[in-house]
């Protein structure tokens, strides 16, 4: 039977130790989706934070898994709201999600640009009715609020309606898959370029239209986003790790150096110490 | 020859979407609604009034209804009615089932909501809560207008989906239980097959044998939906089309009879079993 606490969409505000309880049932936690909704700041931040991570009152950031832990240690007060790609049901709306999160896979946290007060309000109705008894509307209450919110935020985004019909959006959506299954063991853009059956030109032209990147840096940064996960989220060891990337230990951490400025080691070590708040 | 109540189609007068979010007093500029909303008439498409103001009232299937201020009131397709002239406030969604059943998920909802199964409902607001909900989902559905763009029209579905969950909780409060997807699909095929069939096709095994179920599993599927049995849905489906050519046709009674699949002796007696009266006194009581 389903019930609130296993349809997969939880929302709290951030001064809530619930999150950490959360956090102990989900086996799979990483893979969770967060939006989070800054609302006050109670103790000043280091202008270095402010200027990587736009926080701010009122912004809307989506967030990776691996940084939550950081927000809780900034003494916040606002909302957060997490969802499983499960609770999403339909392909429409898994594309949305897809679209949405992306720049968040890369750099762990994005602001949402926010044009009127339509987004906020979404997250808000999501709140209350989270916050209503349970019933068998509630899901897709939920959901359909979730859904909306997503498309406010495309819409922005990517404000161009042809485009979000044309076989381009369907090309990058389906290599945004790809990426996400095959990252680690295949590397080579002839090989995703092969399993969509398009060219290796048409791929990097959907790319540069629906993303505005090129396919390799997508494999990139999806490496550094699933291995940034492991050393956080798994027991693994960094050699283990490396291999499972199909890098030499020595390659990785210099590869993974570059791009979170830590060695793995040292990643590991800072946000397993905050997990364990 | 019978006088006929017009039966608007949705094409003519709806949005081409399917979809409008209007006020009363936008509709009563609208030229083409006009002429035809202050006469008796019906419509292929659902209405949701939001009625604001003290002195509100609609005629529905020649009944004047009173409606207080705030009340929400859902109007089914093909109801007969009339708005009255008076200087009644609100809001109004017109929106085609086509519109709104875009998904299997949301055309469960059609067939199972309650809302949906009578000729209206109103709903009285119970909490401060309901009153705000309504106000936010208004205002954020009459900003959301640009219909030519697919996403404003996804964000105006999703929001009425939401406002019919929501006007559906309070006015039934209790939980409804949704069955499995299978008796979704099954009770929204065997309606289908209902409006197609029921003039000549009247016993349970007909549709059983139509949806490849046994006739108990129907039965049962029925029973658990409706609270009924196969059967007598499907006597009332023929009860209130005989009922509504009554008091909305000027067929003689022989003639309706025939039109629903009957010989005279017959209608009057299954009339009269499950109205107390002969056709001929309901017509006369109005």
């Amino acid at each position: 039977m389903e019930n609130k606490n296993n349809m997969g969409f939880w929302t709290f505000p951030m001064e809530n130790p619930e999150y950490y309880h959360l956090h102990r049932m989900q086996e799979n936690q990483a893979s969770l989706f967060y939006i989070l909704w800054i609302q006050e700041i109670h103790s000043p931040l280091s202008p270095e934070i402010t200027e990587l991570l736009h926080i701010r009152p009122d912004a809307i950031l989506l967030v990776d898994a691996y940084l939550i832990p950081f927000f809780f240690s900034l003494n916040l007060k606002g909302q957060l709201i997490v969802f499983s790609e499960s609770f999403c049901r339909t392909k429409e709306n898994m594309d949305l999600l897809k679209l949405v999160f992306f720049h968040c896979h890369d750099e762990g946290v994005v602001e949402i640009d926010t044009l009127n007060e339509s987004q906020h309000e979404c997250l808000h109705l999501m709140e209350m009715e989270y916050n209503a008894p349970y019933d068998s509307f509630q899901p897709a209450i939920l959901l359909n609020l979730l859904s909306n919110f997503l498309l406010l935020t495309t819409s922005y985004t990517y404000y161009d309606e042809q485009l979000m019909q044309s076989h381009f959006l369907d090309y990058a959506l389906q290599f945004e898959n790809l990426v996400d299954k095959y990252a680690l063991t295949e590397k080579k853009i002839p090989f995703y370029a092969f399993q969509i059956g398009i060219t290796e030109k048409t791929l990097v032209k959907s790319l540069q239209l629906i993303f505005n990147t090129s396919p390799k840096a997508i494999i990139k940064n999806r490496i550094i986003f699933l291995t940034r996960r492991m050393v956080v989220f798994s027991e693994k060891s960094i050699t283990q790790i490396a291999h499972e990337a199909g890098f030499d230990v020595s390659y990785f951490v210099k590869f993974f150096f570059q791009a979170t400025g830590m060695s793995p080691k040292a990643f590991r070590e800072k946000y397993a110490a905050l997990f364990n708040v | 020859m019978s006088k006929q109540i017009p039966r608007h189609r949705a094409k003519t007068i709806l949005h081409p979407k399917g979809i409008e979010v209007i006020s009363f007093e936008e509709m009563y500029q609208a030229k083409s609604k006009k002429r035809i909303m202050f006469n008796l008439h019906r419509v292929s498409f659902y209405h949701l009034f939001w009625f604001k103001g003290e002195d509100c009232s609609l005629h529905i299937k020649g009944e004047k209804i009173n409606i207080e201020n705030n009340n929400l009131l859902f109007l089914n397709k093909d109801v007969i009615h009339q708005y009255s002239l008076n200087t009644c406030e609100g809001e109004i969604i017109l929106f085609a089932s086509s519109f709104l059943g875009n998904t299997q998920e949301k055309i469960n909802f059609i067939n199972t909501c309650s809302l949906f199964k009578s000729d209206y409902s109103i709903i009285r607001p119970r909490s401060e809560h309901f009153v705000f909900l309504l106000n936010t989902y208004f205002s954020f559905m009459k900003r959301k207008t640009d219909k030519s763009k697919d996403h404003e029209l996804s964000i105006l579905r999703n929001n009425l989906h939401n406002l019919l969950m929501i006007a559906e909780r309070e006015c039934s409060q209790q939980i409804i239980k949704y069955g499995t997807t299978f008796s979704f699909s099954l009770i929204s095929q065997f309606n289908s097959l209902l409006d197609e069939y029921y003039k000549t096709q009247k016993q349970v095994n007909f549709y059983a044998d139509e949806l490849d179920v046994s006739e108990r599993k129907l039965s049962q599927i029925v029973v658990k939906a409706f609270g009924i049995t196969a059967k007598e849905y499907i006597n009332e489906k023929i009860f209130i089309e005989a009922k509504r050519l009554l008091k909305y046709s000027t067929f003689s009674q022989k003639e309706i009879a025939n039109e629903i699949g009957f010989d005279l002796t017959y209608f009057v007696k299954f009339f009269k079993k499950h109205n107390d009266t002969t056709p001929g006194q309901f017509r006369k009581n109005g």
